[in-house]
This record gives structure tokens, C-alpha cells and sequence, in this order.
């Protein structure tokens, strides 16, 4: 490992001294529009007519690349060069209107860069590509550092997926000593591809241990990814990575299960790393996954909190461990899971699937807080841990959750797991009886659940949620929000580090105690409705 | 309200300084009486267009005001920015069930000074709000008529234009999309449906 340190640190420093003895800044503009004319590139009047110019320079810390918005360009732009810290290469757009498109065609990227570091993307729009409309690689022995990707739009990217780095907006290393550091994706809009991913940190084309070098300060933020034949946003191999504020819809088109089978948003072999505040919805597979949220195998010390995943033909939020690595300290709180389970054998999976196979084992679980709203296709368990190993001395806990469901299933545990449930709140609106099952045991009723040594201050009954019960939205104000008389208020236990919001940012608790489920109750407005302006309000 | 209906009105000259109008109310006499009093507000969009409130009416409408966001890319976060997304997707999920959605940009003396509506014009491409109404407040007549403490801030209003929702700070989606397929008047009870499955799933 040590070795390992000081071979990044070089690359770091090779890169860093690369720049050195730069001459002075200069911004360069490039009009797709123009006819064909030897422009010097420096002003608008006197701008390149095209990308070849862009790509046969080596550009200098503090350079920009400015590209008439409004305009169309055809091929590669891969312009070469690296900034420096504070210095970093810009290649962004000028003037008023539209992205300018970069239309790559069926050429391998639209934009790439490689064994670059200090680059920023801004405000462009790409077309084509195949199998990729963004790519930011290398093969150096060390770290590309502060590769910032902001408001790009990128799209229809050509070919078909053979292996899961391809897609739409990829940083992956190009070797396995190859790692990244200070990744942005920022109000990113990738979209429509028959490749893998619509936004990928990191790779695992090289294989990977948890003791493989990782990418560290990845961060995925306010971008969008929809119609993509495999994942949403991954992050792979990275230390202290960030996904939040995204949306992920239609992804999983894939027909076949070659590759392999997606989900929305999901870490692996991912260190410190956190998703919050994320939509996904319609997330699909061909076979097993197709769930919205998954901390998989060699992660530790994840967090999913914050988010909402629904109609989702697979799960909400999986936990995995694999191939005898231990996933650590996984954490999956105040997130609001609504009507997954959409197809009829990924619904088997459950809204909250924990699954370990080949020797992995899980070292550390905490779920807490969440509330499912589970109305599967076919009846499956709503939390199904399945033939999961567990390892360590760490916390398996499965606390102050509400699960409402439409099917009798309700929880399936394997034997001698050493999970804990307790304060969680149950509820089965059907006509026949709820069912929990501990290893070969099955309960059929919340007393027997508690015989078999779970949930000894759960409680079964309707949780009088907002929407689930018919109750009118608006007169609570909160969606799956708690109704006045709800159980759940005031009957969760206090968790440890659990944090002081819950996911409407409230405070927690506002009670006596925290509430079960996701949202704390809060006092609804006094008559119901929001007050309207008055005329003299604005005029005055 | 969508962008083709906006632009089938004739576009009227406006000084970009009274990008947002306030008129005294000129409704006629025959519009039903039970708009909302925001009814009578009329709205300059960035092409210049002036659109009155009562326009949205007879559908919910997402009206969402955000400032002008930070240049992308500064390591702190823009909830400005997070709520567009957020919108986006409500737009998205809502609008074949007839949600309007539109968008006031709101700005600060600093802005004004510095070419707001070049920046209005792009941040609208830059966002993905094409498809959408984009207005610049550029004055806060409109964040004033809706008593607008913060940005961002959200509405949701019903078909006659009163206020059914109200979000200060980021709208999260599981709050907006309770709300609007409330005020869409949705069968809540239908979920548990399960929704059709592409046929190339196994």
C-alpha cells in the first residue's frame, strides 16, 4: 500500500510540474458556423471554424476553449493539455442561445480527454459517440486530478453495450494504477443509449479489491439520466464519493442480461461514500436488480438517506456482499420507498433486499427510519434478507421503519443472522394474514414474530399515513406524512448518530421521541390550505 | 402551459426594466370569479411576451421561483439548482396529466448590473427548461406579489389559481408528486397497479 501512495503522489507531482513554465493565459474561440478560414482562434471575430485546430493544440493552465452557442460542430474535440491547481483549462461556451453540439457521429467520443488533469467542461451539449459521448481516461501511473463536467447535455450515444464501461458520460481509468481525484458532475442531463451507463466514476475493468487503488473526492450532483440500457449513476472503486440531487428514470432497457443487470443509482467497492436526496423511478432489468438504490460488495462505511424510489420494477434500496470481501458499516435511513416491485419476478427481491453470495459478508447493517409503501406485483417479502452472511461485532439492526404493504409478506430473515428488529411498525391491508419468516419459522401474527425474539416494542397497525390510508394530502400537507392519530407518533427509539432531520429536513424528534417512518408528524396548518396573497400585498 | 401555447401570442415590445407588469385587475366580466387573487399578475418571458396568470388557469400549475444559479461547479451546493432538477422530473412524470409548470428567475441589484437576462437566456438552455415558460423577475414584482421569503421557493396552485402548496426552501419529490397528483385529482388508489413491463424483460 505504501508503494502504492508514493507512485500516486509522483503521478501527482509529474502533472503538476508538467505545468510549470506555462506562458500566459488565453481564451480561444471556436465558430462552427464560419466557413472554413485560418483564424488565429484569440477573438470571436477571428474564431476557428472548426475542432481540428482545437485538437492539434496543447493548451496552458488558465486556457479556455469557448464555443459559439448556437453552432454544430462535427467530430472529436480532444484538445490536449493539463491546468494547474487554480489554473485550471476551461472548455465551456460563449455568447447567447443554446449549447453548442459537439456531433461526434459514430467516432468513439464526443469530447475526450486523456491522462489530462485540471480540466473543466462546461455548458455543451453532445451528440453521438460510440460508446461513449463524454470519456475521461488515462493510463498513468498516478492520479488525474479536478476533472469538473458541468450543465453538459449529452445524448444518444451509438452502438451497443458489451461491457458496462461505455455509456454516457464516463470517467474510468484506462489502468489499473490509474486513479482519479476531485471528480464533478454537475447538472448533467445524459440521456438515450443502447450503451451501459448514463453517468460512471471509476471502473472495474481491471478487476478489484478492496485494497486496489481507488478514486477519491467523486461527487454526482443535480444531474438527470433517463433511457439508458444499464446503470443510472455508479460510482466504482472510489473513496469518499457523493451522489445526491439527481434524478434517475428508465434506466435498465437492456433485453438481455449479457453484461449484466443494472439499477439505478449504486456504489461498489466504494469507501465513505454517501447518496442523498435522489429520485429514481421505472428503474428496470432483464433479470435479477432493477432497483432504484444498492451499496454492493466491497463497500464500506455507506450511507443511503434522503431519497425517494419508486415504481421501480425491483427493489428500493439493496445491500450486497460478495466473492469473500466484507461490506462494512452500511447505513440505509429516512428514505421513502413507494410501489416497487413493479415486475412480477424482480418484485421477489423485495423493497429492502439484503443478499450475500460466493463468501461475501456484512460486517455492520443499519436500516432505520425508512417508510415502504410495498404493493408488489406478486406477494414477496417487502424486506427479504436472503441466505445473508454476517460477520463482526458491529450493529444489524432494523429499527423504526414503517413497512404499510398490500401483499400478506412481510419480512424474511435467514436463520441465526442476529438481526435485530425492534420499534418497527407493521401493517398489512389486505384480507388474509401478515406473514414473517425467520429462517423455517414463520409468524402469522405480530405476537408470534415477537416469540420467535423480534420487535418486542413493534407495534401492527395502520399507520394512518397520508395516501396510503385515502386520507387527502392536503389536509396533512405532508405526503406519507402521519395522520393526527397515527401510532407511529412518538414510538421510534433513538438511534444512535442517526442525525437530527428526518427526510422533509424537519427536526427529529419533534416529540417526546422520534416518530416511526421517514417523516416526523408535524402540526398542519390551521384550516388546511395555504393562505392567498392579498391583492394589496402586491400592489402596495 | 406549454411553450407552444406561449408562442402563438404576438410578441409585445417591452422594456427589458419592466420585464414583469403589474396591472390593475382587467379581467373581464365574464371570467368566472373564483380565480385566485393572483389571477390579474402578468409576466414579461425572456422572449419578451407578456403572459398573464390567468393563462394557467383550468389545469395545476408548478410555479417554481429560483435565483439566478451560482456558476456550476462551486463546491458548495446551489439548492437553486436542485430544485430545477426536481422540477424537471415532476414535468416529466405530470405533464400527459396536464400539470403546467413555469419558472420565474429572480435577481438581485448586482445581477441587474451585469446583463441578467443574456444569463436568464442561457441558464434556460444550460438547465433544460427549453420546453418550459422561463420569466426574469428581474425587478421582484412577482416574488413580492407571492410574498417570496427565500429562494428557492415553490407553488403549487390549483385550476383557479389560488395557492394549494407552498415550499419554502427545495420542494423533495416525494412531496411534490403527493401534492400534484392530488391537485390532478389521480385515483391515489390505484397504486399497487402494476405498471406494464417492456416485453423484452424476462
Amino acid at each position: 500500500m505504501h508503494s502504492q501512495l508514493l507512485r500516486l503522489a509522483g503521478g501527482t507531482l509529474a502533472l503538476t510540474l508538467s505545468g510549470l513554465g506555462s506562458t500566459q493565459a488565453a481564451d480561444y474561440y471556436v465558430d462552427c458556423s464560419r466557413t472554413a478560414v485560418a483564424g488565429t482562434g484569440l477573438t470571436e471575430r477571428d474564431a476557428w471554424s472548426g475542432l481540428d485546430r482545437v485538437n492539434d493544440r496543447t493548451f496552458e493552465p488558465g486556457d479556455s476553449i469557448l464555443i459559439r452557442r448556437g453552432t454544430r460542430c462535427y467530430g472529436m474535440l480532444e484538445p490536449k493539455g493539463s491546468g494547474l491547481p487554480g489554473r485550471p483549462i476551461t472548455l465551456g461556451a460563449y455568447g447567447i442561445g443554446p449549447r453548442p453540439v459537439i456531433d461526434a457521429g459514430d467516432l468513439e467520443a464526443a469530447i475526450r480527454l486523456f491522462n489530462q488533469s485540471y480540466w473543466r467542461i462546461r455548458s455543451l451539449e453532445t451528440v453521438g459517440g460510440n460508446p461513449f459521448g463524454i470519456l475521461v481516461s488515462g493510463d498513468v501511473d498516478g492520479v488525474l486530478d479536478h476533472l469538473w463536467i458541468l450543465d453538459v447535455h449529452v445524448h444518444d450515444v451509438g452502438g451497443v453495450a458489451t461491457n458496462k464501461e461505455s455509456g454516457l458520460i464516463v470517467v474510468t481509468p484506462g489502468s489499473p494504477s490509474t486513479v482519479f481525484n476531485d471528480v464533478l458532475i454537475d447538472g448533467a442531463t445524459a440521456h438515450s443509449t443502447e450503451q451501459w451507463a448514463g453517468i460512471l466514476i471509476g471502473g472495474d475493468d481491471f478487476g478489484g479489491t478492496p485494497e486496489s487503488p481507488r478514486s477519491t473526492n467523486a461527487v454526482v450532483r443535480n444531474s438527470m439520466v433517463y433511457e439508458v440500457h444499464g446503470d443510472g449513476i455508479v460510482l466504482f472503486q472510489v473513496d469518499h464519493g457523493l451522489i445526491e440531487w439527481s434524478v434517475v428514470h428508465d434506466t435498465g432497457r437492456t433485453p438481455d442480461r449479457s453484461v449484466g443487470t443494472p439499477n439505478g443509482i449504486w456504489t461498489w467497492m466504494c469507501g465513505d461514500c454517501t447518496v442523498q436526496f435522489n429520485e429514481g423511478y421505472r428503474t428496470a432489468s432483464p433479470w435479477r436488480d432493477g432497483g432504484v438504490f444498492d451499496i454492493d460488495f466491497g463497500c464500506s462505511g455507506n450511507t443511503v438517506q434522503y431519497n425517494y424510489a419508486h415504481d421501480a420494477d425491483g427493489y428500493c434500496v439493496a445491500v450486497f456482499a460478495a466473492d469473500g470481501w466484507v461490506t462494512k458499516n452500511s447505513v440505509v435511513r429516512y428514505n421513502i420507498c413507494a410501489n416497487n416491485g413493479r415486475h412480477p419476478s424482480q418484485a421477489k427481491q423485495g423493497d429492502i433486499y439484503v443478499l450475500t453470495w460466493n463468501g461475501g459478508t456484512i460486517d455492520g447493517l443499519s436500516v432505520y427510519n425508512n417508510t415502504l409503501h410495498w404493493s408488489p406485483a406478486e406477494d414477496a417479502y417487502a424486506v427479504n434478507v436472503e441466505r445473508a452472511q454476517f460477520t463482526g461485532d458491529r450493529p444489524r439492526i432494523l429499527k423504526n421503519n414503517i413497512v404499510y404493504s398490500t401483499v400478506p409478506s412481510l419480512i424474511r430473515i435467514p436463520a441465526g443472522s442476529g438481526l435485530s428488529f425492534d420499534h418497527n411498525l407493521y401493517w398489512y391491508s389486505g384480507p388474509f394474514r401478515p406473514r414473517w419468516q425467520s429462517g423455517l419459522d414463520t409468524a402469522n401474527d405480530f405476537d408470534e414474530w415477537k416469540r420467535l425474539g423480534q420487535d418486542a416494542n413493534g407495534l401492527y397497525a395502520d399507520p394512518l399515513l397520508v395516501d396510503a390510508s385515502g386520507e387527502s394530502t392536503l389536509a396533512t400537507r405532508y405526503a406519507f406524512s402521519l395522520q393526527r392519530d397515527s401510532p407511529a407518533i412518538d414510538a421510534a427509539a433513538r438511534v444512535e448518530g442517526a442525525g437530527d432531520r428526518d427526510y422533509a429536513g424537519n427536526p427529529v424528534p419533534t416529540g417526546l421521541s422520534p416518530d416511526i417512518g421517514a417523516l416526523e408528524r408535524r402540526v398542519p396548518r390551521a384550516g388546511g390550505r395555504e393562505p392567498q396573497p392579498r391583492h394589496r400585498d402586491w400592489r402596495s | 402551459m406549454n411553450g407552444r401555447r406561449l408562442m402563438r401570442k404576438a410578441p409585445i415590445p417591452v422594456c427589458f426594466g419592466l420585464l414583469l407588469t403589474l396591472c390593475a385587475d382587467t379581467r373581464p366580466r365574464d371570467e368566472p370569479v373564483d380565480l385566485g387573487p393572483l389571477a390579474s399578475l402578468q409576466f414579461v418571458n425572456i422572449e419578451g411576451e407578456r403572459i398573464s396568470m390567468r393563462e394557467f388557469a383550468g389545469a395545476p400549475l408548478l410555479l417554481s421561483f429560483v435565483a439566478l444559479p451560482r456558476p456550476a461547479g462551486v463546491p458548495e451546493r446551489d439548492p437553486n439548482r436542485s430544485q430545477v432538477v426536481f422540477l424537471r422530473s415532476m414535468v416529466e412524470q405530470y405533464r400527459h396529466s396536464g400539470l403546467q409548470a413555469a419558472i420565474a428567475v429572480c435577481a438581485d441589484a448586482a445581477e441587474l448590473d451585469g446583463g441578467f437576462r443574456p444569463r436568464v437566456v442561457n441558464f434556460r438552455h444550460d438547465s433544460g427548461l427549453a420546453d418550459l415558460p422561463v420569466f426574469a423577475d428581474g425587478h421582484g414584482h412577482a416574488s413580492r406579489a407571492f410574498g417570496v421569503r427565500e429562494l428557492p421557493t415553490m407553488f403549487l396552485m390549483d385550476s383557479s389559481l389560488s395557492i394549494e402548496k407552498r415550499w419554502n426552501g427545495v420542494a423533495l419529490p416525494s412531496q411534490l408528486s403527493f401534492a400534484i397528483e392530488s391537485a390532478l385529482g389521480k385515483d391515489l388508489g390505484a397504486i399497487g397497479t402494476p405498471r406494464r413491463w417492456r416485453s423484452s424483460g424476462s
